[in-house]
């Protein structure tokens, strides 16, 4: 102490900059308020900065590292002057006469806040040993200048005295008049148990007929005999004897200090849970409109004093209240956040104190890192958004107090509620409610923050905001709260439903997009490391190695999609296109995320707002090996995070992410100002389009500066030969118009049409009458009109104008050109469907190769030159169940035969074209079906992978290799496939080899790679291959998936091989999803069959070679190899059921209905062994069960080529049928060592529980033994690539059985040799020479 | 067969032909797209142009072929060095494309190019 220097408080206001000091540097007493001593000598010094910079030159030499934090005086320095109440006139901010007393020193006063608050310390002059100093912010405006002084320690200047237990505060002593001569009886002993903020209510018996400024306090007083008869002797203080365990302080008495000793507040929130002693009180009836109140009203003799009796009976730290009750609970802990202006504060990072009234908290020290401690405040724990907080709700009786300072100045964050519509809004809810809408007000104003004005977000006095507009849709009558006077709330406390929490399972989340992609890269990483810990603690990693040749790697591809019923959050954001690629995307400002809609409809705007409560979030990508410490998301979806407006960044590159959603299932929650209206203008002319193909996305090439000004996006399409025809003067149309029932009826905005016109010739001229013989029905949603279909008439274009001959018809084929602002257009169209283009000519004729429209054959589609989606029925029918025909059903018959099971989780991404009138915006409903039939034209065919196959063997047939010798482009038809895209991996263009598939995931998208894709339907698989844009694959494009390849070329190549390849106009179009967990256990794994050439061709294509050739062929090029049987390795042979076997099939391969899942032979070529696996059919070839079972099983077996048998019942096949009706499933296993297999080592098991007889026992080992002693064969097989090796191996494990180390090869192709063909043929070659 | 020996032409634009170009070379055959500057009846001799770039074409083996200025033409013909790097296509095919969005050509022309490559390279290996 000696040494300090005195500081005055105009030298802390002249500061004006937080200061923290200290009379004492070395040392702190553990003494909370050292003993009073006698007065130290103190220095006073002179601080003006000019002469004595003392505390400035403390101040600059150092500066401060962090500007929010009190700058520390380095020299001992302390505070003289006086703590009192503020006196009532005083010009303070709103707020400080709840929490502030005044300290003066010299001419000065600033608010003042006292840790260890004495009663004794009012009006006496004292040191301040330590203490911080906050001072207002004039700009701000808060507290006008000034500033609060944080006493944390002090003395007294004078000698000690004892406290005398006399008044603490009087009315007196402030000047109060009030009332002073009336009769004061009432005097009550109690301990404080809360007290109310100041609070003004009209006095109406107020003679001044001024407002009565006051607060509420309640007193728990003691009905024992002895306090009793102690109140009934007035005058004395002393009255109050005993200890605690003969008081039983319960009975609530409340007592209304009204002004001037509303400045007692600070005060009595000083004294709670004290015993007190208050007299000069006047028991009252207190009316409040009809509510009458008995209390105790304080008058101008009103004393307070004190007893050392303090109860203690309030515990602190720690939380210790019940759910809901209010009464006695206390927490404390330290601020780590003070968020939406005061009104939601997080304390120690895990609780959240919901601060209904600013006023509650003592807003100059309610800073973070400060340690306040919250008494009577309701715990409510909402059950909304599966997110587990704890919320402390405060109320009427709450007192927040500060136990510890922050030495972080953080701007005052408390902030007077204005009386906003959505400040009243919030005020109206429960605690639980009103925490959602404070989380929803947050999330909004992040999220819209560049779409809309705050204005918009939040609402005026006058207007609703979207949040309010939002969150009012979803609340429930039950999460309002009625609201009650000041006096009903705290003298009534328990019957004002406090307690009352509703169920808030229907509230969830609204979550910034950047924090969604956060979370989705946190479900991704939490899986992997699940997977991870499972396989290690499994041990079931199998190592595929021996099957995998050298430099290669297994592809793994997962696909998760997860309900948004699992993840508890919903989505909110603009649905806009990607430029330049188009494709969607949910957009708000902190994110996007690409999204897919299958009913995407044609008056989505991309200025609005769409609500999404129910969509699937897909996460695909690469099972890549995770460090569990390497990431650390942090809390994402936390209300920490929301409130904080925690921005999250990707960090993950190898995993893609979407969202599916309908649009029906979504609201459109604002729509913006700036959303052009989506008038259709359904009068004059319209070109009838059919959408022939969609080109994928263009990179523009940036490096040249021609192509700057190009589209990116392109479609091609048939100008059909007819227009549609509405006359603007033969009826009364009227302007359509925009019925946005958003709130209402939670809708999608529904645009209606109110056309009530009925169209005909009538008005027209006698010369365009005569077109005008196509009546036709014109439906636009709901409404309908009438128009007619007149011919346009087409001539022969000149080279600009490109014709099409579809039936016999010429139509136009023209070209669509998005533009930027009608990306969202090319996502609507669909390859397949018919659009209206409105004509820009004004007539009602219109030859199509003069028009505008269509100049130079192309046509501009833009925001005002829209297309608008039209499903044409014919008398109410769709005319697409007429004209798909074939490849419909061939392509749905791939799903009927598909158990249903296996696509549980299967996600619809482009609803099937059959379905297109459902979201198309038109219905052309055209009377005259017979003369019309011939005006479309048919749609191209989409082929499913077997009548590829078939198709390709066909042109193999009739047109041969074509030669491509000076050709720089392969030459073959562009055709349209449908399958499941089974596997898609890199093709590594120098060492052909298989890499892991990682393409989509760089930064760069228009990067191109050589991609082989197989696609299969049930029995087939085809290999895709070529050269794709990454601007080119759609949203999904992995595994999984069932996919329409447009445009894809199919080819002969210089080898003789089939081929299928991407060109740079296939378009691929993803048709549903499923999910792909692991693809080990993938049960929808196709039989790795391969494409099927006539074997008479193969002799002449596919060289001769052997197994070790074969085998080492890297890219699994065929190989024919002559070769004999040896032995099986491995069979499973099953029983065949209708269901499951294509009888068609049974009946082209001359097999019976056997089954053979897994086949394995030992194949010889001479030189080396070769186990050869094979599929059913092959592996029925290889076991020769076609042969007659009569030479089979006699001595005389005579064996002429195949053998082959015309009836099924004279096959060997057949025989084996029997036996596996009986027995289900049959398993042959070899047990012989590689070197010496032979047919001795063969054991057989059944599935069924019948006795596998030793005569069928002999059967089987007849036929295996046929199968070897048959001829030499010529097999074309290649080398196992990896999609196979899984199977095989996932297979193999589960029958508990290894793979013989040989060399292992898949069997594509099996040819019975006929010597003779074969003579004759080396006969020709030699006469040829 | 003389057919045999008609090759296709390949797609040019008239700034790829600079005598550094491979593209330029004696008899090779093109296919270039540009708009008519000069017409000559005497000499049957045409120039188009695009970008700042020009070519002669000799266009004496055509036939039906209206010869607008400003218009876009498109020719296939064998190019035809003379001194002095001085070039002409002797025109077989021409004719007049009027309309044709230029940018959009080219880019096709680059997709078509880039298309061809990573074929020709895919074949190789």
């Amino acid at each position: 102490m000696e040494g300090a220097h005195v500081l005055s408080l105009s030298d802390l206001l002249r500061a004006s900059r937080p200061l923290t000091g200290a009379s004492s540097l070395v040392s702190v007493p553990t003494s909370p308020r050292p003993p009073p001593t006698k007065r130290s000598r103190v220095e006073t010094l002179n601080l003006d900065h000019t002469t004595n910079p003392l505390l400035f030159s403390d101040l600059s030499p150092n500066p401060n590292p962090n500007p929010n934090a009190f700058l520390p005086i380095k020299r001992p320095v302390l505070l003289i002057g006086t703590v009192d109440l503020l006196p009532p006139d005083s010009d303070r901010c709103r707020g400080c006469e709840n929490h502030c007393l005044s300290f003066s020193g010299g001419s000065s006063r600033v608010c003042c806040y006292v840790l260890d608050f004495d009663p004794e310390i009012l009006r006496r002059e004292i040191a301040v040993l330590a203490w911080n100093f906050l001072p207002f912010d004039r700009e701000t405006g808060v507290g006008g200048g000034g500033g609060v002084l944080e006493v944390i320690r002090w003395r007294f200047t004078g000698p000690a005295t004892a406290f005398d237990g006399g008044f603490l505060l009087s009315a007196l002593s402030i000047g109060s008049h009030q009332e002073t001569n009336s009769v004061v009886r009432s005097r009550k002993i109690g301990v404080v148990r809360s007290i109310s903020l100041v609070f003004k209510v009209p006095y109406a018996t107020q003679h001044d007929g001024g407002d009565s400024v006051g607060f509420l306090a309640e007193i728990l007083s003691c009905e024992c005999d002895s306090c009793s008869s102690a109140l009934m002797r007035q005058g004395t203080d002393n009255c109050f004897v005993g200890g605690n365990d003969v008081h039983k302080f319960t009975k609530p008495v409340f007592v209304y200090f009204l002004n001037p000793l509303y400045t007692w507040r600070p005060v009595l929130s000083k004294m709670i849970g004290k015993l007190v002693v208050l007299s000069g009180l006047k028991k009252k009836l207190v009316f409040v409109g009809e509510e009458s109140y008995t209390m105790f009203v304080s008058t101008g003799r009103t004393t307070l004093s004190l007893r050392g009796l303090s109860t203690g009976t309030l515990p602190s730290g720690g939380m210790t209240a019940k759910d809901g009750e209010c009464n006695n609970s206390v927490y404390s802990g330290t601020i780590t956040g003070i968020y939406m202006q005061g009104m939601v504060v997080e304390l120690d990072q895990k609780v959240f104190l919901l601060i209904n009234d600013p006023q509650l908290a003592p807003h100059h020290s309610f800073r973070s890192g400060a340690i306040v401690s919250v008494r009577n405040f309701h715990l409510v724990r909402p059950n909304f958004a599966s997110i587990k907080m704890v919320l402390l709700c405060t109320c009427v009786k709450t007192n927040i107090d500060v136990e510890s300072f922050s030495l972080i100045e953080t701007k005052c964050h408390l902030k007077i509620q204005s009386k906003s519509l959505l400040g009243k809004f919030i005020n109206s809810l429960t605690f639980s409610a009103r925490f959602w809408v404070l989380l929803l007000v947050s999330s909004f104003k992040q999220k819209f923050q560049s779409v809309c004005s705050e204005m918009e977000i939040l609402g005026s006095n006058n207007k609703e905001g979207l949040v309010q507009t939002y969150a009012s849709r979803w609340l429930s009558p039950n999460d309002y709260q009625p609201k009650h006077g000041i006096f009903m709330e705290f003298c009534k406390h328990d019957s004002c439903m406090y307690n009352s929490e509703s169920d808030l399972k229907s509230l969830k989340l609204v979550i910034p997009l950047s924090n969604l992609i956060s979370k989705c890269e946190e479900i991704w990483v939490s899986f992997i490391l699940k997977r991870q810990k499972d396989a290690e603690k499994g041990g079931l990693r199998h190592n595929l190695s021996h099957f995998i040749h050298e430099g290669t790697s297994c592809r793994r591809f997962i696909r998760r999609i997860i309900p948004s019923e699992d993840l508890g959050f919903i989505l909110l954001g603009s649905i806009k296109t990607s430029s330049p690629s188009g494709r969607l995307q949910l957009v708000d400002a902190t994110g996007n995320i690409d999204v897919v809609i299958p009913d995407l409809v044609s008056n989505v705007n991309c200025h609005n707002i769409y609500e999404i409560r129910e969509y699937k979030l897909v996460l695909e990508g690469s099972p890549t090996q995770l460090d569990n410490q390497q990431y650390d998301f942090g809390p994402l979806l936390t209300c920490r995070a929301i409130f904080q407006q925690f921005s999250c960044r990707k960090r993950l590159n190898n995993i893609t992410m979407y969202v599916h959603f309908n649009l029906r299932d979504s609201n459109c929650l604002h729509v913006s100002s700036c959303a052009p209206s989506h008038e259709v203008a359904c009068v004059g002319l319209f070109h009838l389009l059919l959408v022939k193909h969609k080109f994928p996305s263009t990179d523009n090439f940036p490096d040249d500066p021609k192509m700057w000004n190009c589209s990116s996006l392109f479609a091609e399409a048939l100008v059909l030969p007819y227009n549609l025809n509405f006359p603007e003067k033969s009826g009364n149309i009227q302007p359509t118009e925009i019925v946005q029932d958003m709130l209402d009826a939670q809708k999608f905005v529904h645009v209606l049409s109110r056309i009530t016109t009925t169209g005909s010739a009538s008005n027209l001229r006698a010369s365009e009458r005569k077109f005008c013989h196509n009546p036709c029905s014109f439906s636009f949603r709901s409404a309908s009109l009438h128009g007619t279909l007149m011919p346009a008439r087409v001539h022969r274009s000149d080279g600009n104008c490109f014709k099409d001959s579809v039936d016999g018809q010429h139509n136009m084929r023209i070209l669509l050109e998005f533009k930027a602002d009608s990306f969202i257009y090319y996502q609507l169209l669909r390859i397949g469907g018919y659009y209206l283009l409105k004509c820009s000519s004004d007539g009602l004729t219109c030859n199509l190769k003069g028009c505008e429209c269509f100049a130079c054959g192309k046509t501009c589609i833009d925001s005002q030159n829209t297309l608008r989606s039209v499903s044409i029925i014919f008398n109410g029918c769709n005319n697409h169940k007429g004209s798909r025909e074939e490849h419909t059903s061939e392509v749905s018959s791939g799903r009927a035969g598909e158990p249903r099971s296996h696509y549980a989780t299967e996600l619809l991404l482009s609803s099937p074209l059959e379905h297109f009138h459902e979201t198309s915006d038109f219905h052309l409903d055209l009377l005259n079906e017979e003369h019309l039939l011939g005006i479309l034209p048919r749609p191209s065919e989409v082929l499913s992978v077997s009548s590829c196959i078939r198709m390709m063997t066909a042109e193999f047939r009739t047109t041969g290799i074509s030669d491509l010798q000076g050709h720089w482009l392969p030459q073959g038809d562009l055709v349209s496939l449908n399958g499941n895209i089974e596997d898609v991996h890199l093709n590594d263009c120098k060492s052909t080899s298989f890499v892991s598939f990682r393409f989509l995931t760089g930064s760069d998208q228009r990067r191109i790679s050589s991609v082989c894709i197989h696609v299969a339907d049930d029995t087939c698989v085809v290999q895709i291959s070529g050269h794709l844009s990454m601007r080119a694959c759609p949203v999904g494009f992995r595994p999984g998936v069932k996919a329409t390849f447009h445009r894809v070329l199919m080819m002969c190549s210089s080898s003789g091989r089939h081929a299928l390849l991407f060109t740079p106009v296939t378009f691929i179009e993803i048709n549903s999803i499923r999910e792909v967990v692991d693809e080990q256990s993938e049960e929808r794994m196709v039989l790795p069959t391969r494409l099927t050439f006539p074997t008479e061709h193969l002799s002449d294509t596919i060289p001769l070679g052997l197994f070790l050739q074969l085998v080492r062929s890297m890219d699994s090029k065929l190989t024919k190899v002559r070769c004999r049987v040896v032995t099986t390795q491995f069979l499973v042979l099953e029983h065949c059921g209708h269901d499951s076997m294509n009888s068609e099939q049974c009946r082209l391969c001359s097999i019976p209905k056997v089954n053979i899942p897994i086949a394995g032979f030992v194949m010889d070529d001479g030189l080396s062994l070769c186990c050869c696996w094979a599929d059913r059919d092959r592996a029925g070839m290889l076991l020769r069960l076609q042969e007659n079972a009569k030479y089979v099983f006699s001595d005389a077996k005579v064996f002429k080529g195949g053998g082959n048998t015309g009836n099924l019942q004279h096959t060997v096949g057949y025989h084996l049928q029997k036996m596996l009706k009986k027995h289900g499933r049959v398993i042959v296993k070899n047990h012989g060592i590689a070197a010496e297999l032979s047919c001795q080592d063969l054991t057989f098991s059944c599935d069924s529980d019948k006795h596998f007889s030793s005569s069928e026992e002999r059967l089987l080992k007849f036929i295996i033994l046929n199968a070897c002693q048959g001829s030499v064969l010529n097999i074309v097989g290649s080398a196992l690539d990896a999609n196979t090796l899984r199977w095989l191996d996932k297979e193999l494990l589960e029958l508990s059985t290894g793979v013989q180390s040989m060399h292992n090869a898949w069997v594509s192709e099996v040819e019975y040799v006929d010597p003779l063909k074969e003579a004759w043929t080396m006969l020709h070659n030699l006469g040829i020479k | 067969m003389a057919s045999s020996a008609i090759k296709p032409g390949t797609l040019v634009t008239l700034q790829e032909l600079e005598p550094s170009s491979p593209m330029f070379k004696q008899g090779a055959s093109l296919r270039v797209t540009g708009k008519l500057q000069e017409y000559s009846v005497e000499t049957a001799v045409a120039v188009i142009s695009d970008s700042g770039a020009s070519l002669k074409i000799d266009t004496r083996h055509l036939r039906d072929v209206v010869f607008r200025i400003g218009s876009i033409y498109q020719f296939i013909g064998e190019l035809l060095i003379q001194s002095d790097d001085d070039a002409i296509l002797q025109a077989r095919v021409g004719r007049n494309v009027d309309g044709i969005d230029l940018n959009l050509y080219y880019q096709s022309l680059q997709l078509r190019r880039q298309f061809e490559a990573e074929f020709s390279n895919s074949t190789r290996t």
